[in-house]
């Protein structure tokens, strides 16, 4: 009955998915390395009792949102490459190298919200800065999780398809420019993810990931990229 | 008999077929104009709807639905057609009666009713009255042209989908159908999960509650489970043919095959479904296979639920014999506490916020919002607070007013099923908050009190939650379970028996009343030492009469310790879930915030001292033991007379110096670094406040730090901060993001001994270049040090920075060296 209403409000389902509840748990030794602790360094129990209680703070702070927009490359070239469905054009050898075997590119935005950042600038303020740096540690990391369980999702369904994945490839590496940043965010309806871009192109809030990802038909040439599976 | 009679009497005999597709349907239609408004159809094509609607009656469905989906007026307005509301809907009812013409089985025809197009406050703009005004007037519409049942469906916001049952509710008494669109995760958009939207729109008198949309069968199948596992309001169910696929042309199509529907259909109506259909994509041929597939299929009885459901937006609470007592958090409450009293006159809620976010860290299920300041405060301020806690801590809430109008204004902008606190036997009373209770589907506390005051014997309070009982039954419907009887607590300093008479009271509600019981517990120990022992074996023994639920401050371990391993030892915690989970996640935190102390750990230690107290007070640097130092070093200072100089230098500063070793060593990492860091500033205050010549707290140099324009990461510079401040320095905090003009102002004001810029963008590190150029050319001798993600010696070098810091304790160093050397 509301297939024709619902598609003003936002993209086609079929190209724009919306995640709004996902599952993430962040595994504790990424945590650890981020914040330096590799193998070696002794815990102190206090320390692992303080590791623990913030982190499990940091989980219930954080609203994990994500959203994968599949396009359909129009054109590439040597320098740039254009979509279907958007009046988009990336000029970027980094990334006509990285889709040239492509048919289809996901770009990919999530987020963890603004609360973990909130609540690190109050701890730092307060003086306690072990627990300001260990949520600060953990944000990184959760929102690192968030865009790994979405390229879980996007290589599951490339798969059913007959595709597999390219790297993950984020604006401002390579010679991908910045200012891209701006039109990745509208393109992933930024107000739904609850993302910005600061004057100065840094995601707002900072844990935040955006990137591009292409789909290779399997037995394509590019090396697949291969998950981690937590 | 009332049309509402006839339909359930219906849907006790039958499993009955709702129409699939309308919108997917009359997109393959071609000679239709591209972009138009599907309700402009009804008057512009009515031929093409009437076939549709009679396709589908032709293959034997039992209920159709009109093309009105998006006939209210804010969304008719997207089109600029608002002033066509009454024209498309009553055109859309009569073509289903122009449709059903010469029928002679019996069929229904139903008013769709869709979303707005926009979001509800405070997801989006539509103000709660707006939307009511708005789905009023359309259903007024479609059941004065002869609409039989409304279908409300596709919301994807719980709250709309309320505000449209209730206005439905306000003009009509036609049988109520709502249905919300879940994700293929098994919530809708906005987050609510299949019980919170059965609970809740039960609650409020929807009277066939389900799921539509958004995906196909197979997706729907665990939202079905849990709904029809929820209790046993009739269920129905309308998904799309599969997930729609593009095909060569780029057009949106479904192609999910009527068979495999129609047995995913059919399985659904063996779970306990009761009316069926399909949405996107479906077609009179997927229903004809769910007719056939359903033929012998007879209704399922489903079970009613002893429990109660209390719901924020996203989460459901169950309350009941079986579950464990809710622990209700009774912070938010401004009694006693003058400076949130004087928050809340300045209109500000941050306190309101900060105690639901603690106290559902603490363990709290439900949160008790009490503001009572005065009636203009709590009428303005009340339905904000309940708006921010729900966006916030999402945890359902009970609103504690005498405040009527503050009340209503709330449970209009509650997300949820919330509670009343309270209701009295005093019949003002139950006449002001019972209809509000029944209007808003909130569940309520009662309290034994009536004209007379507080009866002094347990038979007295049972006969006022006796007669709460009955008149709300009696009088609104209001099952007996969703009353909370709070048998009250009176000081025991004041009457000795007041324990025993509340207790009394409990096991008698809880044996002859199907009620809930509740419990504010600290009042029994107001007036004598030691209160929280009282409060827990209070508790422990009204858990064991039978309480559900207790408003209580969560911050209280001793309490919570109890309180799980009672609802553990009462058979109330299956499989000791929330005892496991208490032991690992509440021990911790509560501990931490009442202590502060962590366990002893003896790592190896370079320095060792005669005195006992000086080795403790190195220990407790090195070991980071924040709370400890203060005290001790004040023990130490006060009985040995010691110069608290000579202490800094001789054991506080080697202390920070072993820590630094070990970080080099890699035996610690940088959290312990900076709990030895926090430390060592709350002993160093103690020096401070302990030296007399002021010529000693000079500080030894002056540094500024900033994160530079258009920069927003700043935890690293920070992190220096922290671990510089124990060494002596004067500290100025630019903050971050700022200019190279604040800088240099800055630079030349206070004159420092250095200065430190951080960044971790490519795009920000040359305001780093700009503030060198600028000190040289302004003849500012202060050494620039710079660190940051993305920054390296060479980019020092390249820019003729001072210095290059690759992380906190070198910047120390760094720091040290050109100040001193």
């Amino acid at each position: 009955m509301a297939s024709h209403q619902k598609k003003s409000i936002f993209y086609k389902k079929s190209v724009y998915h919306f995640y709004s509840h996902l599952s993430v748990k962040t595994p504790r030794r990424h945590i650890d390395a981020r914040m330096g602790c590799y193998s070696g360094v002794k815990i102190m129990p206090a320390m692992q009792k303080l590791i623990n209680s913030t982190i499990a703070q940091g989980e219930k702070w954080i609203v994990p949102r994500g959203a994968l927009l599949d396009l359909n490359i129009k054109k590439i070239d040597r320098k740039s490459i254009i979509f279907k469905e958007v009046d988009w054009k990336i000029t970027s050898n980094s990334i006509t190298d990285l889709l040239r075997n492509c048919k289809k590119a996901t770009l990919l935005g999530c987020t963890i919200g603004p609360q973990i950042e909130r609540k690190t600038r109050m701890l730092m303020k307060k003086g306690h800065a072990a627990e300001s740096f260990i949520l600060d540690s953990f944000g990184s990391e959760a929102a690192e999780e968030i865009a790994q369980e979405l390229t879980r999702k996007l290589a599951k369904r490339a798969a059913q398809k007959g595709f597999c994945l390219t790297f993950r490839f984020a604006c401002g590496y390579g010679d991908w420019k910045l200012t891209d940043q701006r039109k990745i965010i509208a393109l992933l309806c930024g107000g739904k993810l609850g993302i910005k871009v600061t004057k100065s192109l840094i995601l707002d809030p900072q844990k935040s990931i955006t990137a591009i990802i292409g789909w290779i038909p399997k037995g394509g040439k590019k090396k697949p990229l291969k998950l981690t599976k937590e | 008999m009332s049309v509402k009679q006839l339909f359930f009497n219906h849907l006790k005999k039958k499993i009955l077929v709702i129409q699939g597709a309308m919108g997917t349907m009359l997109q393959k239609e071609r000679e239709l104009p591209q972009n138009f408004c599907p309700e402009a159809l009804n008057v512009d094509y009515p031929h093409v709807i009437e076939k549709i609607h009679r396709a589908y009656l032709d293959v034997g469905c039992d209920i159709i639905q009109a093309n009105n989906f998006g006939g209210s007026r804010i969304k008719l307005a997207e089109f600029g057609l608002q002033d066509k509301v009454k024209k498309y809907n009553t055109a859309a009812i009569r073509l289903m009666q122009k449709a059903r013409k010469g029928l002679k089985c019996r069929t229904w025809i139903a008013a769709s009713i869709g979303p707005l197009g926009k979001l509800v406050e405070p997801l989006g703009t539509v103000t709660y009255n707006q939307a009511f005004n708005a789905f009023s007037e359309q259903i007024k519409i479609c059941a004065q042209a002869g609409a039989e049942l409304l279908i409300l469906e596709t919301f994807l916001d719980l709250k709309e989908a309320v505000i449209a049952v209730r206005a439905a509710k306000s003009v009509c008494d036609l049988p109520i159908l709502c249905s919300l669109s879940f994700e293929q995760d098994g919530r809708t958009v906005t987050g609510t999960d299949p019980l919170t939207a059965y609970a809740v729109l039960s609650a409020n008198g929807a009277d066939v509650v389900g799921a539509n949309c958004s995906v196909g069968p197979k997706d729907l199948e665990p939202v079905v489970r849990q709904m029809a596992s929820a209790g046993n309001v009739p269920l129905f169910v309308q998904p799309n043919a599969g997930n729609p696929i593009l095909n060569k042309k780029g057009d949106t199509v479904f192609n999910f095959p009527e068979q495999e529907f129609a047995q995913y259909v059919a399985q659904f109506t063996r779970q306990g479904v009761n009316v069926v259909g399909g949405c996107c994509g479906t077609t009179p041929e997927h229903m004809r296979a769910v007719i056939k597939a359903i033929k012998n299929q007879i209704p399922v009885k489903r079970q009613e639920r002893e429990e109660t459901y209390l719901a924020s937006r996203i989460k459901t609470i169950f309350v009941g014999n079986k579950w464990p007592t809710v622990m209700i958090g009774e912070r938010i409450n401004p009694t006693g506490q003058e400076s949130f009293r004087e928050e809340l006159k300045k209109g500000k809620l941050d306190s309101v916020i900060e105690k639901a976010r603690e106290q559902q860290e603490e363990g709290a299920l439900i949160l008790d919002v009490n503001l009572g300041v005065s009636s203009q405060i709590e009428e303005r301020l009340l339905p904000k607070a309940v708006v921010a806690i729900q966006n916030i801590v999402g945890l359902p809430v009970s609103l504690d007013t005498v405040n009527i109008k503050a009340l209503e204004n709330s449970l209009k902008q509650v997300c949820g099923r919330p509670l009343i606190n309270s209701v009295t036997g005093e019949r003002k009373s139950l006449n002001s908050i019972l209809p509000l209770a029944k209007k808003y589907g909130a569940a309520l506390v009662g309290l034994c009190l009536d004209e007379k005051g507080i009866p002094k014997t347990a038979e007295g309070r049972f006969k006022i939650a006796k007669k709460i009982v009955r008149i709300a039954k009696k009088e609104y419907g209001i099952a007996p379970k969703d009353i909370f009887i709070d048998a009250l607590t009176i000081a025991i300093s004041t009457d000795p028996s007041a324990g025993q008479i509340t207790l009394e009271t409990i096991r008698k509600l809880k044996k002859e009343l199907s009620v809930r019981t509740v419990l504010g517990v600290s009042n029994i120990s107001f007036g004598l030492p030691d209160r929280e022992y009282i409060n827990a074996a209070f508790l422990s023994l009204a858990m064991q009469y039978g309480l559900d639920a207790a408003i209580v401050n969560p911050d209280n371990l001793e309490l919570q310790k109890d309180w799980h391993a009672i609802n553990l030892l009462l058979n109330r915690d299956q499989q000791a879930k929330q005892y496991i989970k208490f032991c690992q996640t509440n021990i911790p935190l509560l501990t931490y915030k009442k202590e502060r102390v962590y366990p002893a750990f003896k790592p190896e230690f370079k320095q060792h001292y005669d005195d006992i107290r000086e080795q403790k007070l190195f220990e407790a640097i090195v070991l980071g033991n924040r709370d400890g130092i203060a005290p001790m070093l004040k023990e130490y200072l006060s009985s040995t007379h010691k110069d608290p100089l000579s202490v800094n230098d001789l054991v506080l500063i080697p202390a920070l110096k072993e820590v630094g070793e070990k970080f080099n060593k890699k035996e610690y990492f940088l959290p312990q670094v900076l709990m030895s860091a926090e430390t060592m500033q709350n002993a160093f205050k103690v020096i401070q406040s302990r030296l007399k010549e002021k010529s000693a707290q000079k500080p030894r140099g002056r540094i500024i730090f900033a994160t530079v324009e258009g920069d927003i990461h700043d935890i690293g510079k920070n992190i220096v901060i922290a671990i510089l401040k124990n060494y002596g320095y004067d500290i100025i905090d630019l903050g971050k993001g700022v200019s190279t003009k604040a800088i240099l102002k800055a630079a030349k004001k206070k004159r420092p001994d250095a200065v430190g810029l951080s960044a971790l963008m490519t795009t920000t590190m040359p305001r780093m270049k700009e503030v060198v150029d600028e000190f040289r050319k302004n003849q500012i001798d202060a050494k620039v040090i710079i660190g940051g993600a993305v920054v390296t010696e060479e980019y020092a070098r390249e820019i003729k920075a001072d210095g290059y810091a690759n992380d906190a304790l070198e910047a120390v160093k760094i720091v040290e060296k050109f100040i001193h050397n």
